[in-house]
């Protein structure tokens, strides 16, 4: 068995408990930063780049949370890694044809830095890895700390999805149109029906363990990630196939939370796949609340844990339904391109 | 027991050639791939690295990508290399429904990026390049012109990918997940890691001398390599044979410094004692170590150490960067087949240009290759920045 214990986000959001204030129109939301300060000692942080510094403290803060000192392994996935560091160093390169360059930015470039400044502030020594997959980076390090913890390697683990958006990322995902056009408000990406999404960035982290707590939000009953489905009937039966491998059935199941993002290609495959004939839940989604990218499902994960454990949020939080009943049995679904997908089955502890 | 963990493909490219023939006919005449910077359109000429003898339009010719298709060189190699695995381990006729491609890469699609990136900020050009950039982007790319895969993902701990690849491939089929697993890693050369290592001031003038006292730092290199991963029970209907077994592996962080190794290799250490703990074996059953080996004054020092406080006599031991270079991400795979190579054919590649014994070491590494030599396990190790360590060990395949 394996519980969520504990959580920590540092996102566009003020609080772990999203707000829902009203968003100003744009197409591009960035982390409100928490107090550095109380996490990292100046000294350290002067030293640190901005997303080291915002997955420390989420880091710490989902510790604290799940009353753990040292976790028996720190798993991270992260999109882009580093990106501002990689830009720096990139651009001076370029402007300075490759001389007189300061390493600074290239030893804080590689997407693993996040990973290793964590075991380094902590002074862990045990397993650690980092995932870097597009849009299921973080489902991926979810996956290896499930498995590992299922095969009786370890017995808990730091997870975490960690990314940042630059402007200058931004506008090159925008050429390709991963962003959308014209200004939106987050909550408009609810019922949107254009091309692109809403981006932010953020620095989301679980922690995983075979024991059950007072603090456990949630029971992780499975993970599983899927590629490459050949058509939406396939998508619909790895998820039968991954329901009747933990012996439910899709009526067993209270709600989808799903990564719905305003993107139309992006949202279609999610309502082809969950039509009337196959659930007749309503999407929950949370990428309204956090922004699109590619380690979003974590903050989903987060919304989602505390969902289950606590049953109270405002209607803003779904897309059209809210639930009355507690949530016992929940699947989280994520994709890229509707090529690599995820599926989280979480159940109330 | 556990059942074991088979090794039943694998392929290679890297500047000692492009398949496992060429590979293991120059390891076997001390001739290394180290030599001049090719195909990349850096100021840094005079600095010796590890290429393959391939630009890109031949790879293109070669693995059958139409010439005008935009695609990563580190794409280019990882196709190369895992065909050849995917072929040797007859995985195209196998029944199987459930194959996962796990790829390990760091620099993804930066050397494209790197020629293209003021386009991307200032102008709407070049804009398909964009998409290529990631790390997943390339694994994607390799996995979609390899076949149709049940999980896809990318592992990036720097130079330590490709072996963790390897580990994250093994606990799936342990797990009973996939009925078989592609792992390994791939990546080119880039001016954007040229630069940064020659910032740090730890790249080698000269072709790299590990574990020599008058070391200069690491000579880069480039390539691919991967291996195919299958459960014993799996391949008994199947005419294929293994070639060696994955006993053991581990994964520990130093939790040290970024760019840094702790100086009594804790880290290291830890890699490698969780490594022969799975296996069971006792270090002296280890018949040779295939180093990190880095040619770095700190890494050399560092992994050696803490190789002699774990192992009271020291096996055979050699870096094979000497001869491909440092492969970053791909290194733990491509260093891995050349060991299984050596071992499946009774021989120790050589630590090439070592001269001088390091006085704080107890051992010094083998000056040249010795051939009829047996030995039935080895241990690889792969450390990368950020002190992610893994070392996985490789033993000779007993029926049982």
């Amino acid at each position: 068995m394996v519980y969520i214990n504990g959580l920590g986000s540092v996102s566009i959001q003020e609080s772990i408990i999203p707000e829902y204030p009203e968003w100003e129109t744009t197409n591009y939301l960035r982390c409100h930063e928490p107090n550095f300060a109380q996490y990292i000692s100046p000294v350290l942080s002067r030293r640190m780049s901005r997303i080291i510094k915002r997955s420390i403290v989420a880091s710490q803060i989902c510790l604290q949370d799940a009353g753990c000192e040292m976790p028996e392994a720190i798993i991270s996935g992260t999109g882009l890694g580093c990106i501002e560091e990689t830009e720096k160093f990139l651009l001076s390169m370029i402007e300075q044809k490759e001389l007189f360059l300061q390493p600074t930015h290239f030893i804080q470039s590689t997407h693993n830095t996040i990973s290793s400044q964590i075991a380094m502030f902590l002074k862990c020594y045990s397993y650690n890895n980092t995932y870097s997959h597009l849009g299921t980076s973080f489902e991926s390090a979810l996956f290896d700390a499930f498995l590992q913890i299922s095969i009786q390697q370890i017995n808990n683990a730091l997870v975490g999805g960690y990314d940042e958006m630059t402007p200058a990322y931004k506008n090159m995902l925008s050429k390709i149109g991963y962003i959308k056009s014209t200004p939106f408000t987050l909550d408009d990406i609810k019922n949107a029906e254009t091309s692109g999404s809403v981006m932010g960035e953020g620095s989301n982290c679980v922690f995983l363990s075979n024991e059950k707590t007072e603090n456990s939000y949630a029971e992780i009953i499975d993970v599983q990630l899927f590629h490459a489905p050949k058509s939406y009937s396939d998508t619909s039966n790895h998820i039968y196939e991954f329901l009747a491998k933990n012996k439910i059935g899709i009526s067993d199941i209270d709600a989808v939370m799903m990564g719905l993002n305003g993107d139309l290609k992006n949202d279609q495959v999610y309502y082809e796949v969950y039509n009337e004939n196959i659930i007749k839940t309503i999407p929950f989604m949370y990428k309204h609340l956090c922004g699109e990218y590619y380690t979003s499902a974590a903050y989903g994960l987060i919304m989602l844990a505390q969902l289950i454990k606590n049953n109270r949020f405002s209607n803003k939080f779904f897309k059209k339904y809210h639930p009355s009943n507690p949530l016992k049995k929940v699947l989280f679904h994520n994709h890229f391109q509707n090529n690599t997908h995820s599926l989280i089955l979480l159940g109330k502890c | 027991m556990s059942e074991q963990i088979c090794v039943t493909g694998m392929g290679i490219v890297s500047a000692l050639g492009e398949n496992k023939y060429e590979t293991e006919t120059r390891l076997l005449k001390e001739k290394s791939g180290i030599g001049k910077l090719y195909y990349l359109n850096s100021i840094h000429k005079e600095i010796p690295v590890g290429m393959v003898k391939v630009p890109d339009d031949k790879l293109k010719e070669k693995v059958g990508i139409a010439p005008n298709s935009i695609i990563a060189r580190t794409t280019l190699l990882g196709i190369m290399a895992a065909r050849e695995a995917i072929i040797q381990a007859k995985l195209l006729g196998a029944s199987y429904k459930k194959i996962g491609f796990i790829s390990g890469t760091t620099v993804g699609g930066m050397e494209k990026s790197e020629i293209h990136y003021l386009d991307f900020l200032h102008n709407n050009r070049k804009n398909e390049y964009i998409s290529i950039h990631d790390c997943g982007a390339c694994t994607e790319d390799i996995a979609k012109h390899l076949g149709t895969f049940e999980f896809c993902t990318t592992i990036s701990t720097a130079c330590s990918s490709a072996a963790n690849a390897i580990i994250l491939g093994a606990n799936m089929l342990k797990a009973g997940l996939l009925d078989a697993v592609i792992v390994g890693g791939s990546e080119c050369l880039t001016k954007f890691h040229l630069n940064g290592f020659n910032t740090l001031m730890i790249l080698d003038p000269k072709p790299c001398k590990p574990f020599d006292a008058n070391r200069g730092g690491i000579t880069l290199g480039e390539g691919a390599a991967y291996l195919v991963l299958e459960k014993e029970s799996n391949i008994k209907n199947r005419k294929v044979k293994p070639l060696c077994i994955l006993s053991g592996y581990g994964n520990a962080c130093d939790a040290y410094h970024q760019t840094a190794s702790s100086p009594d290799g804790k880290g290291a250490y830890l890699s490698m004692l969780k490594a022969l703990e799975m296996s069971k074996l006792k270090p002296s059953d280890i018949g040779y170590i295939n180093a990190h080996g880095t040619g770095t004054q700190n890494n050399d020092l560092s992994e050696g150490v803490a190789i002699q406080t774990l192992f009271d006599q020291v096996p055979y031991i050699s870096s094979t960067k000497s001869y491909t270079g440092h492969t970053t991400s791909a290194a733990g795979a491509v260093e891995t087949v050349i060991s299984i190579l050596a071992m499946s054919h009774n021989f120790i590649p050589a630590n090439l240009n070592f001269e001088h014994k390091m006085e704080e070491l107890s051992f010094e590494p083998v000056k040249h290759v010795i051939t009829d030599y047996k030995f039935d396990h080895f241990m690889k190790n792969s450390f990368g920045f950020g002190g992610n360590n893994s070392s996985l060990i490789f033993s000779k395949h007993n029926p049982q």
